[in-house]
């Protein structure tokens, strides 16, 4: 494993592995994998890739998480780490130009990678509901709020638009937006974007989906409308059984809203936790790095000022651990062992940590 | 290991929250190849135009009326017409006024547009607003209406015809400058060239002009092409070009008259123009494209 | 629907009629020399100028001049034909239902054609079709009207004897023989502007279609002519709306050409026999219908906007 290319074969190894789990997953007896009663996503493996490239780039390597019923797992890190690619894997809307090339996600019995473009089509709206970052953008300004909240019930549900709208209202009620009634009728850009953020949340939960997934749903708003926001959410998911796949960078977020965490660099995950864990005891150097540069109360980061070097651009990750080059407890071995080992047995990336050389904390 | 060789730049973009948006790798060589024939294309129709009498096949004037619309043939290529002239050499020395003729209106348009835009760009204020106003009238009336008045004072005849679409087209390359000079002009070397105590023909000569000189380039090129549509228009019409000499519009205008006894002769004037208008308007768009960053998705 | 942008924008039309009606006032007296001598031939004798001179009124003082002709076109009289005698309201009027119809036809074709064939080649960006799309619109933009008109006679006159040839048959004698006549002068006239059409529709679907609610939508389970229709042409119809507005002009302008192509006895063909013959009165009273005309349209698209685009409707 010292060897450069024992190391690739060791790599091109588990790629083959991960196709073979997704094919294992896509069959029938697999779809019933090992599941825990209240899991409503299991994601194990995800791998995702540039088509038709000789050589891959790993955009997304091996990434596996859950999300409970009425829970909350964050996919949190810096710009570029893959965590959006993530999240628009599961709802088969990445770019045309990669794909999904290993792992499984189960959704409630059913790997969502193993559905055609159709089924996943069908699934996206009725079974996983999406909100975006810009509330503003991500509603059609020619068509009114009572026709979007109602347009996935008239697609799923084949309901009337008169039925549709029935029900529209109810939501709009349900994610508090006062005088439903008239709002039904207004167009986005007559709303505020607080109420923008709200409509589109009515929008993706109007099938009752189990699973939401909300890329950097507050980020875009002001301070105050994204705490309402956040507590729309938690409302929601106490009421509905929600359960939210929260795509974020924002440390505070997670700390408030989230009960697991997914801390991903350079496209792959570093570590997973629960929320108390992660900021009590983080097992990965990244991680600590990332509490490190939050300074308490201040704006979310931007860049890891307590860390030299930048997150190395997709397409160009090193072979090995691919924090090391930043990493202070980085040694040669970092940069020669593949460290894509099965996360449910040590749920971090960091082989200094597995062997109990380090304790992350100190970086603290 | 080999992870970080032979990636396209594109992977850097994927992350993107949007779905991406790939700069059509494919399209760019291809619109290339397409610039680099139309340039091509416009050059050899360059040299015909200055080779004309020498390699026509006939005297594309001599009549030969025992032989009037003759059919394509070994002798005559593209046929004859109803005098018997050969088609083909007049279509070879019609290329000087498809050449020239545009030349003469977008002189005009050069002539009357860049100073006034850059007068309006430059000055603002009452200058601009009267002269934007006579700029938006003119453009108010559909372009050949413009010109079938201005020929219809001026009388027929070629020059007339290109002078008044020459005239027409400048609003178009008005606007074009005074929008760049007044970019330009916000621009900070300006006022820096102000501050130093330039004068306004000075500022104008040095620093206005090279700057502008790209989008200016594009649009003349652009408006070539207009211009030879305009100048076959008006032949057809039998305002422009005077028999007996012949542009590939009066060309089509005897066709036109003939149509039933030579319907064929409608379709070599007519590819003559359109692949010279495409040439000027393939090169215009390649310029753009190439003077404005490639910024383009068409 | 704002009532005072509506207001602005009518008003600046009735200032662009305005200044057309000076500058084809100013034209005719522009003419180095004598304009009644300049229209009345080399040949002509003294008599037969000082007639016209007194015809036009150009023996009055320009101010009054101009007085006069400002009343004429208040009250809709534009004077006479030098040659004809007759009424130009009235030459202008006859003139009109044939170019309309065919302007009409030509826009439709052109909306239509442009349209379908440019959201197609959005759709489908980068590949064949697109590129076989693009490359016709660039084609289409290059020929000119006369020349695809008369290649269209040349096939489905000439050589099929589908359609005919030329005149214009009215409304009167019956639909399909009025619509016989118009489908080929129609596309002639329409080819330029639907590849105008196309090439601004597949910008706009292929804009469309990156922003974020197109996303935001599929996730929602929008697929196929769903998301095609409801979301990306309701928002690509803006921009379009804008080409298709400026389009009338060019539509106008060329049914000059392509009425003469056919033989059909519109504006156009009304506008060339006076330029040819310098009935002075006629041309300007057909700029001035013309400009008239496009200020109309023009109008008509900024009620339209509302009508698309909820922003312009309520704010």
């Amino acid at each position: 494993m010292t060897e450069p290319t024992a190391a690739s074969s060791a790599e091109a190894g588990t790629a083959a592995e991960a196709t073979a789990a997704r094919e294992a997953a896509s069959s029938p007896e697999a779809t019933a994998a090992p599941e825990a009663p209240d899991t409503v996503l299991e994601v194990r493996d995800l791998t995702v890739d540039l088509r038709g490239a000789a050589v891959q780039p790993g955009l997304v390597r091996e990434v596996s998480f859950r999300v409970r019923r009425g829970g909350a797992t964050a996919l949190i890190g810096e710009s570029g780490c893959g965590k959006t690619m993530t999240a628009m894997s599961l709802l088969g809307l990445l770019p045309r130009e990669v794909r999904v090339s290993g792992g499984s996600a189960v959704l409630e019995g059913t790997d969502l990678l193993g559905l055609s473009p159709r089924q996943l089509a069908r699934a996206r709206g009725r079974r996983i509901g999406a909100v975006f970052q810009e509330p503003m953008s991500t509603l059609d300004p020619t068509m009114t709020v009572g026709d979007q909240i109602g347009e996935s019930r008239r697609i799923h549900l084949r309901e009337s638009r008169s039925a549709a709208r029935v029900r529209a209202r109810e939501l709009l009620e349900l994610v508090g937006i006062p005088n439903a009634a008239a709002r039904l009728r207004a167009y986005p850009h007559e709303l505020s974007g607080g109420m923008q953020q709200r409509v589109g949340i009515a929008a993706a939960i109007a099938c009752d989906p189990p699973l939401l997934i909300a890329d950097e749903p507050t980020t875009a708003l002001d301070v105050t409308i994204q705490a309402e926001i956040l507590d729309l959410l938690r409302e929601l998911r106490r009421e509905q059984d929600l359960a939210v796949l929260l795509v974020t960078h924002d440390l505070g977020v997670v700390a408030d809203f989230c009960d697991e965490v997914v801390v991903m660099y350079a496209g792959g995950v570093a570590e997973t936790a629960g929320t108390d864990e992660l900021f009590g005891t983080p097992r990965h150097p990244y991680t600590s790095a990332l509490i490190a540069s939050v300074p308490t109360g201040a704006e979310p980061f931007s860049r890891l000022t307590s860390l030299p070097g930048r997150v190395p651009a997709a397409g160009s990750f090193p072979a090995g651990c691919r924090f090391a080059a930043r990493c202070p407890f980085a040694t040669d071995d970092c940069t020669r062992t593949d460290v894509y080992h099965d996360l449910a047995t040590e749920p971090t990336r960091c082989l200094r940590v597995v062997r109990g050389e380090i304790t992350p904390e100190a970086a603290a | 290991m080999t992870q970080s060789q032979q990636h396209p730049p594109a992977v850097a973009a994927v992350e993107a929250p949007a779905l991406v948006s790939r700069r059509s790798t494919l399209r760019t060589p291809l619109r290339q190849g397409t610039a680099v024939a139309a340039l091509v294309y416009l050059l050899l129709v360059l040299v015909i135009a200055v080779l004309a009498p020498w390699i026509a096949p006939h005297d594309p004037a001599a009549q030969d009326l025992s032989n009037g619309f003759a059919p394509l043939s070994g002798e005559h290529l593209l046929g004859t017409d109803r005098y018997g002239r050969d088609v083909l050499s007049q279509i070879l020395s019609a290329t000087r006024v498809a050449l020239v003729s545009p030349l003469i209106a977008v002189g005009i348009a050069v002539l009357v547009g860049i100073p006034a835009g850059l007068l309006a760009g430059m000055r603002g204020g009452r200058t601009d607003s009267a002269l934007s106003a006579l700029a938006d009238t003119l453009l108010s009336v559909p372009a050949i209406v413009f010109a079938l008045a201005i020929v219809a004072v001026l009388g027929q005849g070629l020059t007339n015809a290109m002078l008044a679409v020459g005239i027409v087209l400048s609003p178009t390359l008005f606007r074009v400058v005074r929008g760049a000079t007044m970019v330009v002009c916000e621009e900070t070397f300006i006022l820096s060239a102000r501050a130093i105590g330039s004068g306004s023909v000075r500022i104008m000569l040095r620093n206005v002009l090279p700057n502008i000189a790209a989008p200016v380039l594009v649009q003349v090129t652009l408006l070539m092409a207009i211009s030879l549509l305009a100048e076959a228009a008006l032949s057809f019409l039998g305002l422009g070009m005077q028999p007996p000499a012949v542009s590939w519009g009066s060309m089509l205008r005897a066709a036109y008259e003939s149509q039933f006894d030579a319907p064929w002769a409608v379709v070599a004037p007519g590819v003559a123009i359109v692949l010279t208008v495409l040439s000027f308007n393939t090169l215009g768009d390649a310029l753009r494209d190439a003077l404005s960053g490639g910024d383009s998705n068409d | 629907m704002q009532a005072a942008f509506l207001i602005h924008r009518a008003l600046r039309g009735l200032l662009v009629l305005w200044l057309v009606h000076l500058m084809t006032f100013m034209l005719i007296r522009l003419v180095p020399g004598d304009p009644a001598e300049v229209i009345a031939g080399e040949q002509a004798t003294p008599e037969a100028v000082d007639q016209i001179r007194e015809s036009l009124g150009l023996t009055e003082p320009l101010p009054v001049q101009y007085w006069n002709a400002l009343r004429g076109v208040l009250t809709g009289d534009l004077g006479e034909s030098l040659f004809s005698g007759l009424a130009v309201t009235r030459l202008l009027l006859d003139a009109v239902p044939p170019s309309l119809s065919i302007a009409l036809g030509a826009l439709a074709f052109a909306v239509m054609a442009g349209v379908l064939l440019g959201a197609i080649a959005g759709l489908t960006r980068g590949r064949i079709v697109d590129r076989c799309v693009s490359a016709l619109a660039g084609l289409g933009i290059a020929m000119p009207s006369f020349w695809v008109g008369m290649m269209l006679v040349t096939i489905f006159s000439i050589t099929l004897n589908w359609l005919p040839a030329t005149s214009y048959a009215p409304l009167a004698r019956g639909t399909g023989e009025w619509a016989s006549h118009i489908v080929l002068p129609a596309i002639a006239l329409g080819t330029t502007v639907a590849a105008e059409i196309a090439r601004h529709t597949r910008g706009g679907v292929i804009d469309v279609m990156e922003k974020p609610f197109i996303r935001a939508a599929r996730a929602r389970g929008a697929t196929g002519a769903q998301l095609v229709l409801r979301h990306v042409l309701r928002n690509t119809a803006i921009p379009v709306i804008t080409v298709i507005g400026l389009s009338g002009g060019t539509l106008l302008g060329g049914t000059v050409v392509v009425e003469t192509v056919f033989g059909i006895s519109g504006l156009g063909n009304l506008a060339i026999s006076s330029v040819l013959s310098r009935d002075y009165p006629v041309i300007q009273g057909y700029v001035l219908l013309t400009a008239l005309i496009v200020v109309v349209i023009n109008l008509t698209v900024d009620i339209l906007y509302g009508v698309v685009n909820p922003k312009v409707r309520k704010r």
